[in-house]
């Protein structure tokens, strides 16, 4: 990779120094002795899905610093500033330490024995009481995947509920809703290697600059070569992203559906279409009352007389000569799509998805290096953790589904449950989760390793539902390892160890599974939640609710638990059945496929040559060519190009609510704030959440860049400074979500409707009004 | 550094007041007064001075001391000069962006401190644009984002975005020179310890102060 590697050597000496110092500058850390007793060990970063590899610089059990990792093979020792401040922020001193008990209105301390047998009793007694589905798991992509895994199993198999759920509901939930539906399987088929190789990035819903920095500087990198990539950007923001735009184009909130088929429909209209590919690989489907039903091209083509440019400028407001241009630029591949919340917290998000495909397969950019509609990931072990684990309510682990029987049963017979144990019936999704414990239908609830309180929409209603004292109150336990506005709705709270106190592996965006080591210990009495998960089942086991031995004879530690998940792979396919632990342990991580333990991994998959699963087992195609290119895993092999139509945002603006609230973040902080607010250089450089207001807008409400505004939507409010600033588009203000007091938290604003396929809420589009403080 | 730096831009500053200074005497205390004459603050570097105020020379003769423009400044960003640094300066109004920097008065129509100061020693100006406080200097030897950590906090913390600090084609921040008007945003907002951002007084050359420090490493 040509890819800039920024003068290496004196780079990463001096980033080291630079995270040593701000190590060393804790406080009640002994001043870090010279720079040759550090040790260093492999591992991977805490925050986005990009799965930077970095290295930990250790000292004693000290965590003194961190660089990026030059051996990893695709971030190739970068890393964004908040990865320097993950040894301080692990270390900051607002982590919780020892496990608390709500007595008479507050949390008091405890003993580990207290508070997990008081959680297993209440636990026990519900489900004795009011039957299994009256308890719910709700987890994390950023627990381990052995964690999801074990959590998973414990409910589903275990308790015999599947009202097991994750925070990826609210983030990814609608690409893997496009994924599936599209290709009949889940997650990208391309890697970052396509990155180097590409010539057209698409990028739409997805502020890469800010939350995927790495992947934004690869983006970047490939601008400064001989060979020029074009960059296309669709936001109604515009976002830090444009700052490397060829192509910017901004539709009204919730209408970018019309520009994704106008650009098609171009596309079509040019003949600029992969005939050869189209015709082999691509069926073309419309639901027709309910039903999916095969229209083929001529179908499709007349469909998409209703998105001539000049119509879907109409709709969209995006002008007719930029979708063309954006069209035209599109096809001068090889093109890489990515994207991220802009199109996935959307009830729409789906549908946009999918449109996002029909724009590859109508191209046949798809399968070739540099050429993939690539979804990226928001958290650290969303994709491998959660998804795959199948640690939501409808899922079980690598690509079953609760509802076919026959899923059912390899997976009772994997995790020796009694035949019939796992529900056919999908648990309680994410909002209906929270909803149902609101109705105190749900009587007991675990969190793990997630901030719900403050990451909902409309979360007035989600935070009573947690918290709001009343009788028959559910019991909620939270485990976590920093303060957040869940861990005070909390009946139990318990101290988490997390990343670098645990050894476990994370998967990230592009299917690659990576070992991290522990190489400090936790504070306190902070466990991890993996041994939190075995203590609680074996207390379950021992009060009769869940099977004698179902886990506590089974698993001992994280690789035992990795073993089964290895044969659960096994046959599908995810199979990473090649995975030992030790290769783990050696390698800087592994993309899965990887069958045997001799395969490389795959970087593409469906494609020959490159995905084992077309050389052996089910999917086998023995004759096709190397290079070529085949959807096994989609009905009749042939991926679906959707005819979908446009749909308005849930709550549009009106009258009394006229501007669209979208909300996002900024490159210093990380999700709900919890761990980057721990580091107070990143607390100073992002010290408050603030609103911006397009100059336009500001101008008629009469606000002045930093005057103290409200944000009022039809479930609640915030307050904060005012950035006045060209980035939305008029008509629409702009959020970030990172910090938690009352007045920031501007998750009491937004919305709860969610996408009626991947049950993923519409944090991106309200309506609000504003008005002066 | 810094000491030698000021020395020579105030060298001719010095000159009028020779006569004032041989009564005070030699030695420290001459250091003492230069320091004051120099306007600066022990440890922070160079003294910024608030918004709208006139070249330093005549800031100082117009400055009345009355602290109003300490008063009204709504962020607390302005400190009076402390009797530490000299006589002639003490008192003074500064600001030490790194702890707390010029909000420009966020929502106010104009701003505060201009409107409040009696003399002339603060200026009304046209528009925020117009300011003249000072110039970022960025450290590129230690500045995270040209050592090639991703890093953009300085840029998302500028008040004239895009104009006054610009991302390079490798997203590294570059100040603007002439764009810059001096409010330590960026200084303040800056991730590494010292800041890899120095605010030097408008008037300054940038170039000169960078020279110095290449000299001062070796």
């Amino acid at each position: 990779m040509q890819i800039h590697r920024r003068d290496f050597v004196k780079l990463s000496a001096a980033t080291t120094a630079a995270a040593v110092a701000s190590g060393s500058a804790l406080s009640a850390r002994p001043k870090t002795e010279s720079k040759d007793d550090i040790r260093w060990a492999k591992s991977v970063c805490r925050f986005c899905g990009t799965g930077c590899g970095v290295q930990l610089g250790v000292s004693g059990r000290h965590l003194v610093a961190l660089r990026g990792d030059p051996e990893h093979p695709t971030t190739k020792g970068l890393v964004c500033a908040k990865a320097l401040f993950l040894p301080k922020i692990i270390q900051a001193p607002e982590r919780l330490r020892y496990p608390r008990i709500r007595s008479r209105g507050k949390l008091v301390r405890a003993t580990w024995d207290e508070a997990m047998e008081l959680t297993a009793e209440r636990f026990a007694s519900a489900i004795r009481e009011h039957g299994p589905n009256s308890v719910a798991y709700y987890g994390s992509g950023q627990a381990l995947s052995e964690e999801s895994y074990l959590a998973n199993r414990l409910f589903k198999g275990g308790i015999g509920t599947n009202n097991v759920e994750g925070n990826p509901r609210l983030c990814m939930a609608s690409a893997v809703g496009g994924y599936v539906s599209t290709y009949g399987k889940d997650e990208p088929m391309g890697c970052y290697d396509d990155i180097e190789h590409a010539k057209t990035f698409f990028l739409i819903g997805s502020n890469t600059a800010e939350c995927h920095p790495v992947i934004f500087d690869q983006i970047m990198a490939r601008r400064r070569v001989g060979d020029r990539a074009n960059v296309i950007v669709v936001d109604p923001r515009r976002s830090p992203v444009g700052t490397i735009s060829d192509i910017y184009l901004q539709p009204i909130p919730g209408f970018d559906l019309a520009l994704l088929h106008g650009m098609a429909q171009v596309i079509i209209a040019e003949r600029k279409y992969d005939e050869a590919f189209v015709k082999k690989n691509v069926q073309f489907k419309a639901v027709v009352d309910g039903t999916p039903k095969k229209v083929g091209f001529d179908g499709y083509r007349e469909f998409m007389q209703d998105f001539t440019p000049e119509k879907a400028a109409k709709i969209c407001g995006v002008p007719a000569q930029d979708i063309v241009r954006a069209a035209r630029m599109f096809v001068q591949g090889p093109t890489m799509s990515f994207w991220t919340m802009g199109l996935n917290q959307r009830i729409t998000g789906v549908w946009a998805n999918n449109l996002v495909h029909n724009l590859h397969l109508l191209t046949g950019q798809i399968g070739k290096p540099g050429a993939t509609p690539f979804s990226l990931t928001g958290q650290p072990n969303a994709c491998g953790g959660v998804r795959d684990t199948g640690s939501l309510c409808h899922i079980l682990p690598y690509g079953r589904v609760v509802k076919k029987a026959e899923h059912r049963e390899q997976i009772e017979k994997l995790w020796g449950c009694k035949p019939g144990t796992i529900q056919a019936k999908p648990g309680l999704h994410t909002i209906e989760m929270f909803r149902a414990l609101g109705r105190d239908e749900v009587q007991a609830m675990l969190v793990l390793t997630t901030n719900p309180g403050h990451s909902l929409p409309n979360a007035t209603v989600h935070r009573e539902a947690m918290g709001k004292p009343r009788k028959n109150k559910p019991f909620m336990c939270v485990i976590d390892a920093y303060p957040t506005r869940t861990t005070e709705l909390a009946d139990v709270l318990l101290p988490a160890a997390v990343w670098a106190e645990k050894a476990g592996v994370f998967g990230m965006s592009e299917r690659r599974y990576q070992y991290q080591p522990d190489v400090i210990d936790p504070p306190g009495e902070s466990r991890s939640d993996f041994d939190f998960l075995l203590d609680f089942a074996g207390r379950l086991e021992g009060k009769g609710v869940v099977p004698a031995g179902f886990i506590s004879a089974k698993f001992k530690n994280a690789d035992d638990v990795w073993e089964e998940m290895c044969e659960a792979s096994r046959d599908t396919a995810y199979d990473f059945t090649g995975m030992t632990r030790e290769r783990l342990k050696q390698e800087r991580g592994l993309r899965w496929p990887t069958p045997t333990e001799d395969h490389p991994g795959t970087a593409r998959r469906f494609v020959k040559g490159e995905d084992p699963l077309l050389d052996s087992g089910p999917y086998a195609n023995p004759d096709l060519k190397p290079g070529e290119l085949e959807f096994y895993a989609a009905p009749d092999k042939r991926a679906t190009v959707w005819l979908r139509p446009i749909k308005p945002p849930a709550e549009p603006p009106d009258e009394d609510f006229p501007f669209v609230l979208s909300t996002g973040r900024v490159l210093e902080h990380w999700h709900t704030g919890t761990m980057t607010r721990a580091a107070p250089e990143l607390r100073r450089a992002q010290p408050e959440a603030y609103v911006e207001i397009h100059p336009d807008d500001a101008q008629g409400l009469g606000v002045n860049n930093g005057d103290m505004v409200r944000i009022v939507s039809r479930r609640g409010e915030a307050k904060m400074r005012a950035k006045v600033i060209p980035m939305p588009r008029p008509g629409m203000v702009f959020v970030p979500f990172h910090w938690e007091d009352d007045d920031s938290l501007i998750n009491r604003v937004t919305l709860d409707a969610y996408d009626p396929g991947s049950k993923q809420p519409e944090f991106k589009i309200c309506a609000v009004r504003l008005a002066k403080a | 550094m810094t000491d030698g730096l000021n020395n020579a831009i105030t060298r001719r500053e010095i000159l009028p007041l020779a006569g004032l200074v041989a009564g005070l005497g030699l030695g420290s205390g001459l250091r003492w007064w230069r320091r004051g004459q120099s306007a600066l603050a022990p440890g922070q570097g160079v003294v910024l001075r608030p918004p709208g105020a006139r070249s330093e020379s005549a800031f100082l003769a117009a400055c009345t001391r009355c602290a109003q423009c300490i008063e009204v400044c709504p962020d607390n960003c302005l400190l009076p000069v402390d009797l530490g640094s000299g006589l002639l300066a003490a008192a003074t109004p500064h600001l030490i962006p790194r702890q707390t920097p010029c909000h420009l008065c966020r929502g106010e129509e104009q701003l505060l401190c201009i409107a409040a100061c009696p003399t002339d020693a603060l200026a009304p100006v046209a528009e925020h644009r117009a300011l003249t406080m000072g110039t970022a200097l960025i450290d590129q030897a230690t500045c995270l984002a040209h050592l090639g950590t991703i890093c953009r906090a300085c840029w998302h913390a500028c008040p004239l975005i895009d104009e006054a600090i610009v991302l390079d084609e490798r997203g590294r921040p570059t100040i603007v020179e002439e764009a810059c008007i001096g409010c330590g945003l960026c200084d303040h907002a800056c991730l590494v310890e010292p800041s890899a951002i120095t605010m030097l007084p408008f008037g300054r050359r940038t170039a000169e102060v960078g020279r110095a420090r290449e000299v001062e490493r070796g």
